[in-house]
């Protein structure tokens, strides 16, 4: 037992974090997941936006100010682009790349996959025509849009991009 | 009728004795998942890893100008520091960074709120061992735990004998426990 809290004893009553002093020269960089590597294409945010399509399903690297950060789960963070009003979602798979909040304001440097995100543009029919619905999905969710029993919904499409991020460093 | 002879290997003397001293060793793991899983349980209702100081200001509405100005009449009207980093989300909203803590304003709505997230202490560092976010030599530590802890429930199944044993009423309890997860599933 006393072998077992001593093994504990290092993670358990560490500091919750070591943020670097204000005033320190080169703070090192943080790296997270696969880090970043310097053959994938490095491509401003601006540009990836203006023609999403092009880079779809390929790798690249994206560099930008952490403007965001999953508060709760530390699952995405979003990167303010070159361009003013401009933000990218970068997507971690959830506990593989945890960001802390502590990396808001910092310089960033993401890796990963430029993806597609539709939502939307498919007929939903209200009740799913199993009968007496009570404006519900044959799941029980409601229909919404003021939708009766048996009407089909079409949802607006919408489209999204996003990194699906492998890896990043701070800059 | 011939005598029972006396077991070569009192294997219900050893289970007795590893359920007693691996239930020593990994007690405190135990009491770490579980505070830890009733804390990333309920994520929806709160932050298990942080919490937030905030404070709020109202001022004069601003005009429409340029990041820098903006930034520079922000700062001078909320007595603030000069930030690391700025950024516009929209433009009248604009956000400063500071270390440790950000302050977010709508220039328009002449509304500013400061947000400095402060990771909960022990808290934190329980669901980042609960979730693995150590990986490496942690996942080995976790699994070996996992198999103790399998160890533990069997052990357990077979601790007493007689009416009070497995056989017993145990055999209900254990159905019992069995039930719940399976309706979760079957819903």
């Amino acid at each position: 037992m006393f072998t077992l809290l001593l093994l504990l004893s290092p993670a358990l009553f560490a500091p919750a974090s070591a943020p670097a002093a204000p005033t320190a020269p080169a703070a090192p960089a943080q790296v997270f997941g696969a880090g970043v590597h310097a053959e994938t294409p490095l491509v401003q945010i601006s540009d990836a936006l203006a023609s999403p399509e092009k880079w779809i399903n390929q790798k690249i690297r994206v560099e930008g100010l952490v403007v965001g950060v999953c508060a709760r789960r530390g699952c995405w963070l979003t990167l303010a682009g070159d361009k003013e009003f401009e933000t990218l979602r970068v997507k971690v798979t959830d506990g593989e790349i945890v960001f802390p909040m502590s990396l808001k304001g910092k310089r960033l440097t993401a890796e990963g996959i430029w993806t597609q995100i539709v939502i939307g543009g498919e007929a939903k029919t209200c009740g799913g025509g199993h009968g007496a619905c009570g404006g519900a999905h044959a799941d029980g969710k409601p229909c919404g849009g003021g939708a009766t029993c048996g009407q089909a919904l079409v949802q607006p499409k919408q489209v999204f991009y996003q990194l699906r991020g492998l890896g990043a460093q701070t800059l | 009728m011939r005598a029972r002879r006396p077991s070569k290997l009192p294997w219900r003397r050893w289970n007795h004795a590893l359920h007693r001293d691996l239930g020593y060793l990994v007690a405190a793991l135990t009491l770490i998942y579980a505070i830890s899983g009733v804390a990333v349980n309920h994520t929806h209702q709160w932050n298990p890893n942080y919490r937030f100081e905030r404070q709020e200001w109202r001022f004069e509405p601003m005009p429409l100008m340029d990041k820098e100005a903006l930034t520079a009449a922000l700062i001078a009207r909320l007595e603030l520091p000069p930030p690391q980093s700025a950024f516009r989300a929209t433009p009248h909203q604009i956000e400063l960074f500071y270390e440790g803590y950000s302050v977010k304003a709508d220039t328009r709505e002449g509304r500013a709120e400061m947000e400095r997230p402060r990771p909960r202490p022990l808290l934190s560092r329980l669901n980042a061992l609960h979730l693995n976010h150590p990986k490496g030599a942690w996942t080995w530590f976790a699994d070996a735990y996992a198999v103790c802890l399998a160890f533990l429930a069997i052990s357990g199944l077979l601790m007493a004998r007689g009416r009070r044993g497995f056989m017993g009423r145990g055999k209900y309890f254990f159905a019992a426990g069995l039930a719940v997860p399976i309706v979760f599933m079957l819903l």
